[in-house]
């Protein structure tokens, strides 16, 4: 990196993001405050169409005094543009969202995976396994037996510009190279659930009694799901094992809400609800939200993130907080996106919940609406997420 | 039946009925649209729903009233029951949907949206009101959207009538049992064609107007609204007026027709989509965006045809088009759910042949300014009439053609073929209005309906001048232009009216014309 107040900044972040992940890890507001404003004066000055946009708006590192005052860009735009605030040689990695050849993929732009990486761990492990919190910050190795990690989601080398595939190759191999982890690996292989290799595996952790962690697409677990009903499987995974699904149904043959997947879970693979984390990213963001449950059993659950990270709510009609208990657009703060641009406003409603919110749906694309459409409610009543 | 159903329409087009009245008072409160739109909007839905239409409809449909089935009234009849899922908040499809069963011999079952609880209540008390049998053919039946048991019950009638998104309408059919019947209604979108005489400064703003009407009347959430307009062959200038003047009329519509409420998916939809377009015009894409935050509406001029997001409530994006073909392209897999296309602009606008420099060009007589066009018509019309004259007049050609117009058997026994000679008299006649109908466009502009405003002139000039006459003809063309010209002079809303007068003047006094043909 060639840029040394971009260096500077990434410190600084680095910094915080190796800092010992604690259950707690409250943020703390005037450390965030001072590197997102950082931030913004320096991706006003480096991204050039979000420098304009943002100026167009009155918003300029001279007028913006805190963080809440960074315009966000609408997730839309990066499918529009290559936002980067480096050099276009620079790139080093660009992850693209799912879509079809007819749409329009969002892209982002790194040229740097660093920050990308450090984010996604102490994030993970806060709210997946935070058992794990004591043992990584210790210098004492875990003892046996160790949670098992399987992804339905395919490995990065199948799925290259995959955010998501990247985020589950990263945490294998850092939670492994700590031994904070026992063997684990992909079960989608060529684009298709490999179920035989994800049964080998839950037969081999129930034998030995390892908790394992189920991680990936929500579609790909109702695939997993729909062979253990096919072949009448209910399984009793050990104590402690777990789910983290994220992602929806988009243009997937079946869909079901989100109970019903969770019961479903709970039917073939003895886990509860209870211990099932929904996660909540975009290709847009480096960093991610989990439900809070896992990190905080018996509190409401809610979405978290790590401390570089925050989420508002945004009434879409005056631009302004969305009243306390309303519903308002999400719009993330992501100081780890140094290298594009770190305020987007996402397509998806939510509403704030105590230090964290709820995703309520995603605000209609509106791709294809027309007569009657206003209020065709009756899709939540057959069952769809 | 049908009579009942048509005083029910009837009474619903009465603007003053007490229906339309309720209606008016109670859809603000319930669906959200202003008061304004939903009286403007009820005025314009159903106008032309009137009992008359209704039986018409059913005559064209059906031919003639139809019935229940089994009764021997009519060949077509409708099912037993037919269960309605109404979606969206605008009340006319929702009095159709539960109208248009009834008239084939249907009872119906109406599940109301959410987004308008009041209409099929409404709907089902006016019924009920002008004939109580009917009206127990009419349930309205509100159930939760989660309440799956209630609405299977619900799609076990023999026919299933269904509005909503795609996906709903997909899952719906997922639930239905043979045989029962699915009529549904899924996605669609309207949009407006615009071609280039629809730009043109004297037609922009009352065509602006009129669209902006469309899109305003029910907050752009009715099936005819349109949500994109595609300008086609139209020059940036021309698009950028077209975008200016749709902001301006909907700013000015807005005083009228105020936008209702908007949902916060819809208005986060709406701040999206306006933002996204901000990005992509700070990023020097080439686009313009009219109406800011505080704006209940938006006009985005794009710089491509590529369909994008409709947000709705009022946001309409204006795209580029080079010819008509392109439409299926720009809309990619939006095409097969196209629902309206609202057209403007091409066809029956005026147009002429430009002339260049010689148009405006002119010569200085004794103190009066003399166009050169004119002169030249003039000069062109007087060597092509004595042209046509020697021809007729002096050639073999014209001596065959005369004898073949006073008796074509005995031309026939001189050896000529009269069909041969009426082809070629054809020909030379449309080569000689082709001459003319260039000359006019040269200085004038004209229409697909300018030739039958000149028939009758031409009629007239004919016949004053003198049936079979050359010169008559010219002699009387140029009377009845300068009459015409005269009475411009003293009325120019009425010039023709002079030249029609002379003409029965003139016919009162010399029913044969002014010259006799030579025979």
């Amino acid at each position: 990196m060639s840029d040394p107040a971009r260096a500077v900044l990434d410190a600084k972040l680095l910094a915080w993001m190796r800092e010992p992940v604690s259950i707690e890890w409250s943020g703390d507001e005037a450390r965030f405050d001072r590197l997102a404003l950082e931030l913004f004066a320096y991706q006003f000055e480096r991204c050039a169409p979000y420098g304009r946009w943002c100026a167009r708006r009155g918003r300029t590192p001279a007028t913006v005094g805190d963080w809440r005052g960074v315009p966000p860009l609408p997730t839309g735009a990066f499918k529009e543009l290559a936002l980067r605030s480096f050099p276009a040689e620079a790139t080093v990695q660009v992850f693209r969202t799912s879509g079809t050849s007819t749409t329009r993929r969002g892209e982002l732009h790194l040229d740097t995976l660093a920050l990308y990486e450090a984010s996604v761990v102490p994030s993970f492990v806060a709210h997946v396994l935070p058992e794990l919190v004591q043992t990584t910050s210790s210098s004492e190795p875990a003892h046996p037996p160790l949670p098992r990690v399987r992804v339905l989601a395919p490995a990065p080398h199948e799925a290259p510009d995959s955010s998501l595939s990247h985020m589950f190759g990263v945490l294998l191999r850092v939670l492994g190279a700590q031994g904070a982890i026992g063997p684990s690996g992909f079960d989608v292989i060529g684009g298709e659930l490999h179920f035989a290799g994800l049964w080998h595996a839950l037969e081999e952790a129930m034998t030995q009694g390892a908790p394992l962690v189920l991680c990936g697409t929500a579609f790909t677990f109702v695939h997993a799901l729909d062979e253990l009903a096919r072949r009448g499987v209910r399984l009793a995974l050990p104590a402690g094992s777990r789910v983290m699904e994220t992602g929806g149904f988009k243009g997937r043959t079946r869909e079901l809400s989100r109970p019903a997947l969770y019961a479903l879970i709970e039917e073939h693979l003895a886990i509860p609800p209870a211990r099932v984390v929904n996660q909540y990213g975009m290709t847009e963001l480096a960093s991610q939200f989990h439900d809070s449950n896992l990190r905080f059993p018996g509190a409401p659950r809610r979405k978290l993130g790590p401390p570089w990270v925050r989420a508002r709510l945004v009434d879409p009609l005056t631009g302004g907080p969305a009243s306390p208990g309303k519903i308002g657009v999400i719009v993330v703060h992501d100081l780890a996106n140094t290298g594009s641009v770190c305020a987007v406003e996402t397509a998806d409603l939510g509403r704030a919940d105590g230090d964290g919110f709820e995703v309520i749906g995603r605000a209609p694309g509106a791709e294809a609406r027309g007569c009657s459409l206003a209020a065709d409610e009756m899709l939540a009543g057959l069952g769809t997420i | 039946m049908l009579d009942a159903l048509a005083q029910v329409l009837d009474r619903w087009s009465e603007p003053t009925s007490k229906v339309r009245l309720s209606l008016e008072a109670a859809l603000p409160e319930a669906t959200g649209f202003s008061r304004e739109v939903v009286r403007v909007g009820l005025a314009h839905a159903l106008r032309d729903w009137t009992g008359e239409a209704l039986r018409a409809l059913v005559r064209r449909e059906l031919g003639r009233d139809a019935g229940p089935r089994g009764r021997g009234r009519s060949l077509v009849g409708g099912f037993d029951t037919t269960s309605v899922l109404l979606a969206g908040a605008l009340p006319s499809p929702t009095l159709l949907a539960i109208v248009a069963p009834l008239a084939v011999g249907s009872a119906v079952l109406v599940r109301p949206s959410s987004g308008d609880p009041v209409t099929p209540r409404v709907v089902a008390a006016s019924i009920a009101e002008v004939d109580p049998t009917l009206g127990e053919c009419v349930e309205v039946v509100p159930f939760r959207a989660g309440d799956l048991g209630a609405l299977d019950a619900f799609l076990s009638a023999e026919c299933v009538v269904a509005s909503g998104s795609d996906a709903t309408i997909s899952a719906i059919a997922a639930r239905i049992r043979p045989p029962t019947r699915f009529v549904a209604y899924g996605h669609r979108v309207s949009v407006a064609l615009v071609g280039r005489g629809a730009l043109a400064s004297s037609v922009l703003p009352e065509f602006c107007q009129r669209l902006a009407l469309d899109i305003v009347l029910w907050d752009q959430l009715g099936c005819l609204s349109p949500l994109a307009v595609y300008a086609v062959a139209a020059e940036p200038p021309g698009l950028d007026d077209l975008a200016a003047g749709l902001a301006s009329a909907l700013d000015q519509a807005e005083h009228q027709l105020p936008r209702g409420h908007v949902p916060v998916a819809g208005a986060a939809a709406f701040a999206r989509a306006r933002a996204e377009a901000e990005v992509r015009a700070a990023a020097g894409r080439g686009l313009a965006i009219h109406g800011g935050p505080g704006n209940p509406w938006c006009v985005v001029r794009e710089d491509t045809g590529e369909w994008r997001e409709a947000p709705l409530y009022r946001f309409v994006r204006i795209h580029p088009l080079s010819d008509l073909e392109g439409l299926r392209t720009a809309l990619g897999a939006l095409a097969p759910h196209l629902a309206a296309v609202a057209i403007e602009g091409f066809g029956a606008d005026p147009r002429h042949i430009p002339a260049g420099g010689l148009a405006h060009a002119s010569l200085a007589l004794g103190g009066l300014s003399i166009g050169v066009l004119p002169i030249l018509i003039l000069a062109l019309s007087v060597a092509l009439f004595t042209v046509l004259q020697l021809v007729l007049m002096h050639t073999r050609f014209g001596r065959i053609v005369r004898a073949t117009a006073d008796n074509r058997d005995v031309v026939r026994l001189m050896g000529v073929n009269p069909s041969r000679v009426y082809n070629v008299v054809m020909g030379l006649s449309l080569a000689l209005a082709s001459v003319a109908g260039i000359l006019l466009a040269m200085r004038s502009a004209f229409t697909p309906y300018s030739g039958v405003e000149r028939l009758l002139v031409a009629f007239e000039v004919v016949v004053l001048g003198g049936l079979g006459t050359f010169w008559g003809a010219m002699v009387g063309g140029i009377i009845l232009g300068v009459a015409e010209l005269v009475g411009l002079r003293f009325d120019p809303n009425a010039g023709p009216l002079y030249a029609h007068l002379l003409f029965l003047v003139g016919v009162l006094f010399r029913p044969n014309g002014l010259f006799r043909a030579r025979t």
